[in-house]
């Protein structure tokens, strides 16, 4: 039973010396008075018999398995990023953000397709074919804004990121000149006027985010 | 078992992997169209190629790669709501439900075979997890202190 | 990442605790939507109404028994949805925990 109690100094090296010298050494190893118990029962019954904090001063075995928590479910440290979901960092970020931006542009889109599904019905169409022709156009709209969407988010997420990174702390203005920045590259190949158009949007965008967030008390 | 005191898992963490998982599939797709269109393309027009495979296709391939992680993360959201126990054998079992919804839609045999297939690797990459991480603790095991010279000898 | 990172890191086999699963109403909310829409989505025919391939091919993809089985699972998960929509707004069906939670607010 060392392993619970410690190793006593030379307790197995003198087999020879006195019981008195070894059992006070024992003693002030143990903490209790050896003599008094006669088999392993009469330890684990004796209240304060198992201390766990005697094993070692931070071993905190009382708070329950909390030190098994790694240091990278530690919140986001940089001042300011704690936000609506709390975030563990970057990566945190990007995926939650392009999650909920890709269901988000999923949900538009699919809006917007079935509207214009309803547009294309006729009156002389039967119920199936109606049903049809509306979800044909909704699953049509949907995944194609909501990938794009998603898209923009993970370009929006890394460039605030990096400015965070930078900059050393998070506020309005990284959000908006990350939106700038990815609207940009988003259609950079397009041409200076499509650029500055999708910039110009993309930071209406991130600034109305950050002012919702503010709204909310963020 | 640790506490995670940052959120409440199951719901909130399926968007974490869809999200996850589409920025890979964007990325991943981002180099191998990338590539593809670049090799593809007539000799002056090899960037531009490339650039137009890359903006006509990443996007669907990561909207496909999101659908995967985030029906993989609801299935084993639900597999272990309903076994109320957390196992390996929960990613294995979600694997067999993805593997089985993606493939539906082509009749009962490509739907078994997918199925099948989507389990066996999640139970191969489950295994090699395993494996890796009873390497690490190996490699980690706390080795005995090497005695002191001169030990006195242990009879008198 | 936490589900799909966690195949390479799996963590060691544990039975959850009741606050994981108890009084959990984004899960209900979620599982209720997702019950219904795959359940009416399989009751539906879309599945095989395929027109590019003949009657003979469609029905040897999706045989009868196949056909049937799959509207069986829609109707199950209708029901299975419905059931946990229910739960939710009436409260019914909870252990004493929960019902003590709800109670609080």
């Amino acid at each position: 039973m060392s392993w619970l109690f410690g190793y006593p100094a030379k307790k197995q090296e003198d087999s020879t010396s006195t019981a008195t010298t070894s059992t006070s050494q024992i003693d002030s190893q143990l903490g209790f008075d050896a003599s008094t118990i006669s088999d392993v029962s009469s330890i684990i019954s004796t209240p304060g018999g198992l201390d766990s904090s005697r094993l070692h001063p931070l071993a905190g075995l009382d708070k329950g398995i909390e030190y098994l928590d790694l240091e990278d479910e530690s919140l986001n440290a940089i001042e300011g990023s704690q936000s609506l979901l709390p975030s563990r960092g970057w990566s945190d970020d990007l995926c939650y953000g392009a999650g909920t931006v890709y269901l988000a542009g999923l949900t538009v889109g699919g809006a917007q397709g079935f509207l214009e599904g309803l547009g294309k019905i006729n009156r002389s169409d039967p119920g199936k074919l109606r049903l049809n022709t509306v979800l044909n156009a909704v699953t049509k709209r949907g995944p194609f804004l909501g990938n794009n969407a998603g898209v923009l988010a993970i370009l929006y997420n890394l460039s605030c990121s990096t400015i965070d990174g930078v900059r050393g702390k998070h506020d309005g203005f990284n959000s908006v000149a990350a939106g700038a920045l990815s609207g940009a590259f988003f259609k950079c190949t397009k041409g200076v006027k499509q650029m500055a158009y999708a910039s110009a949007i993309m930071a209406g965008v991130s600034g109305a985010w950050v002012g919702f967030k503010a709204s909310l008390g963020y | 078992m640790s506490a995670d005191h940052t959120r409440d898992p199951c719901p909130y963490v399926i968007l974490n992997d869809f999200g996850g998982a589409f920025a890979m599939g964007v990325i991943g797709g981002c180099v191998w169209h990338g590539i593809k269109g670049f090799r593809n393309s007539p000799y002056g027009e090899r960037f531009p190629g490339a650039l137009s495979a890359i903006k006509s296709r990443a996007p669907g391939i990561g909207g496909n790669f999101g659908v995967w992680g985030g029906l993989f993360s609801t299935y084993d959201c639900a597999v272990k709501a309903i076994r109320k126990r957390e196992d390996p054998l929960n990613a294995i079992i979600a694997g067999f439900f993805v593997g089985g919804s993606l493939a539906i839609r082509g009749g009962w045999r490509h739907t078994r075979n997918s199925a099948i297939t989507c389990a066996c690797l999640l139970g191969v990459f489950e295994g090699v997890g395993l494996m890796f991480q009873r390497y690490m603790a190996w490699q980690n095991k706390p080795m005995a202190p090497p005695l002191p010279d001169g030990q006195q000898p242990l009879a008198a | 990442m936490s589900n799909i990172v966690n195949i390479f890191n799996p963590k060691p086999s544990r039975d959850l605790t009741p606050e994981e699963y108890a009084d959990c109403l984004p899960c209900q909310i979620m599982a209720t939507f997702g019950c219904i829409t795959a359940g009416s989505y399989f009751l539906t025919d879309r599945l095989w109404n395929d027109p590019n391939i003949s009657l003979k091919e469609n029905l040897e993809k999706n045989p009868i028994w196949w056909r049937n089985s799959i509207k069986g699972l829609g109707v199950l998960l209708i029901g299975y949805g419905g059931y946990r929509g229910l739960e939710a707004s009436w409260g019914w069906n909870q252990d004493q925990k929960t019902s003590t939670k709800l109670s609080e607010k």
